[in-house]
């Protein structure tokens, strides 16, 4: 079952590390969502036509990355409002992957390839052998660890380096960082970037997973890692935390519907829904919280 | 948490709006082999028949009441994501509450399947708008969320438990004859609905500049500081743009049943809620300006379709378009150029 979960909650985890960096520069990246469709559809299409996982994975990160950069720097050089464009960034990502799959690949539907690499899954030597959550180092792919080593990775980002410090002073002082004779402007456009990135990375392993592209393939994980960062205190380690728990509810539910004989159209309205009542829930919670505190 | 109420000016709205145009032009060439009929068909189409032009009409009329639903919703200071599930569950709404009373006569009925989808569509909205009101849940996640697990919730009702088994669709049976709206131009969809929205128009415009909650929910979107100073209960306008705009929404979804659809068929209303924002965009957020808009977007989108099935494609470029005209569309070209010349 852990072993499991680690395959699920890899893509919520590395999207929403990427979104963490925009969040804490003070963008609210609603187009997580298309930067990883985009992103997929870039590294099933590269991949199943070459059969290289690592040029699918350059095409996704390439693809991805340039879209983000391109959204923000536009969007905030031309003052555009971000929630509009980053809406249009979602269309977009589904509009053009479609048109492409059609000019490509002459199909609206799944996409598949007759020769899809598979992802090599190994165990970790040591790591393994530990009890309960020894599963999730067992018999997994290259993206699963790299989706853990993301999160301290992304935490000395943020917090030891000189990058990480910008970041968080455009979410938090501007004027220091402009005293200082940073753009924040600059540092959200890269922020933004990085987003972009995991997301490719996220997407890649949404389509290597599946060995094929299926329209909309991301089906809402970007929202889901959007709302994971929130709930995670804008935290790397709780948005691990978090992801890890979207993960296990999203497992129970596939196996409730298995058991249960539900048709899987339903399942499709299940994250969504787990998601609304988890952002609900923890906007209850805080607001005691900080009740009490006064 | 984020500035609300997205400004723009008509020069982005026509570089928008040109930029949608020069684009499907220009596509024209390589999607078929005789572009110049084509661009004659594409610019003409909606006006060559009384079938085009009544189904423009329809479209144009349905998007009126998406673009309201957006501009109060904005007005307020609210992100209404939720659209698509609003006017998809008011279109279930209506025709669930009809199937249930067949008999009933023609004026009550219709008046309850309209109440019925501006209910179903303002609880949806109005969900997202009391949890922001109550523990400062952030509407515009909050929203889509709902509205996208509604969404697929309702294509599988309509393709399981509720399906009409008789009919080839995935679609729920059809609603009593009596119950469907009048039609205003045969052998097009256009009906006695397109008359009730411009009824419709005009009362959210009377709403918001000539009644005091309006008034009140003008002011606190543009600036809730402002009007707490003032004395208005700003609590309440986190609630009521979104269920306004909610059951904006879900009329629309209601009317489409009632006049064109009859009958609620998987993903019959899809995109209705994302043209909405286009269009109160378009319409620079102002109820007078939205029949215009939404005729202009409902063209442009018309003109795309036609391009379409006169071409080889089977490309759906309506997304792409929905996305050239959102991106441009709040950005302020006005300002660049200003700041060009002062750096010369």
């Amino acid at each position: 079952m852990m072993t499991a979960i680690a395959g699920i909650m890899a893509p919520f985890l590395i999207a929403a590390l990427g979104g963490l960096f925009t969040e804490r520069a003070g963008v609210l990246n609603i187009a997580l969502e298309g930067q990883m469709l985009i992103g997929a559809f870039a590294a099933a299409a590269v991949t199943g036509s070459s059969g290289s996982i690592l040029g699918g994975l350059a095409a996704a990160v390439a693809v991805s990355g340039l879209t983000a950069y391109l959204y923000a720097a536009l969007t905030l050089r031309l003052k555009a409002n971000i929630f509009i464009t980053g809406l249009a960034v979602n269309l977009f990502a589904a509009g053009a992957a479609n048109v492409a799959s059609q000019i490509f690949f002459h199909t609206k539907g799944v996409v598949r390839f007759d020769s899809f690499p598979a992802l090599a899954k190994f165990s970790l030597p040591l790591l393994s052998r530990l009890p309960f959550i020894g599963q999730l180092f067992t018999q997994q792919s290259l993206f699963v660890y790299l989706s853990w080593l993301l999160v301290p990775l992304s935490a000395w980002l943020l917090y030891r380096t000189p990058f990480g410090l910008h970041v968080r002073a455009a979410g938090f002082n501007e004027t220091a960082l402009y005293a200082r004779g940073i753009s924040g402007q600059r540092v959200r456009e890269l922020s933004v970037a990085i987003s972009g990135v995991a997301c490719g990375l996220a997407g890649a392993f949404l389509a290597f997973n599946l060995g094929a592209y299926v329209p909309n393939i991301s089906s809402g994980r970007g929202w889901i890692a959007l709302v994971a960062i929130f709930l995670g205190y804008k935290r790397p380690g709780g948005i691990l935390l978090v992801s890890f728990l979207f993960a296990a509810a999203e497992l129970v539910a596939q196996n409730a519907q298995g058991a249960a004989n539900l048709p899987a159209s339903l399942l499709l309205a299940f994250p969504f829904f787990i998601t609304f009542v988890g952002m609900v829930l923890f906007s209850i919670i805080s607001g005691t919280l900080s009740r009490i505190r006064k | 948490m984020h500035s609300m109420r997205p400004s723009s000016t008509s020069l982005s709205i026509a570089v928008s709006l040109g930029a949608a145009l020069i684009l499907l032009i220009a596509i024209l060439p390589f999607i078929s082999d005789v572009p110049f009929q084509t661009l004659k068909i594409l610019l003409t189409g909606p006006f060559s028949s009384r079938f085009y032009l009544g189904n423009y009409l329809n479209r144009a009329g349905l998007y009126m009441l998406a673009g309201l639903a957006m501009v109060v919703s904005f007005q307020g200071g609210m992100f209404n994501l939720g659209g698509e599930g609003q006017v998809y569950g008011g279109a279930l709404g209506t025709t669930m509450v009809l199937l249930m009373v067949p008999r009933f006569g023609a004026v009550p009925g219709i008046l309850l399947g309209i109440g019925s989808g501006l209910l179903t569509g303002a609880i949806l909205a109005g969900i997202s708008g009391f949890f922001r009101m109550r523990w400062n849940t952030d509407e515009l996640i909050s929203s889509y969320l709902l509205s996208s697990s509604v969404v697929y919730t309702i294509d599988y009702l309509v393709s399981g438990p509720l399906r009409d088994t008789r009919l080839f669709l995935l679609s729920t049976p059809e609603i009593a004859e009596q119950f469907r709206l009048p039609i205003l131009l045969s052998p097009s969809h256009l009906n006695a609905g397109f008359l009730l929205t411009i009824l419709v128009v005009a009362l959210v415009q009377r709403f918001l500049y000539h009644t005091a909650t309006g008034y009140e929910l003008r002011i606190t979107g543009l600036n809730r500081e402002f009007a707490r100073y003032g004395g208005i209960p700003i609590r309440r306008y986190y609630f009521l743009p979104m269920a306004i705009s909610g059951a904006l929404y879900g009329l629309a979804g209601s009317l489409y049943i009632l006049g064109t659809g009859h009958a609620t068929i998987q993903g019959c209303t899809a995109g209705m809620g994302w043209n909405g924002i286009a269009i109160a965009l378009i319409a620079r957020t102002t109820p007078w300006l939205v029949p215009p808009a939404a005729l202009i977007f409902a063209f442009i989108e018309y003109g795309a379709e036609t391009a379409i099935i006169h071409s080889d494609f089977s490309i759906e470029f309506g997304a792409i378009l929905q996305a050239l005209v959102l991106f441009l569309i709040t950005a302020r070209f006005a300002r660049i150029t200003f700041q060009r010349g002062e750096i010369k």
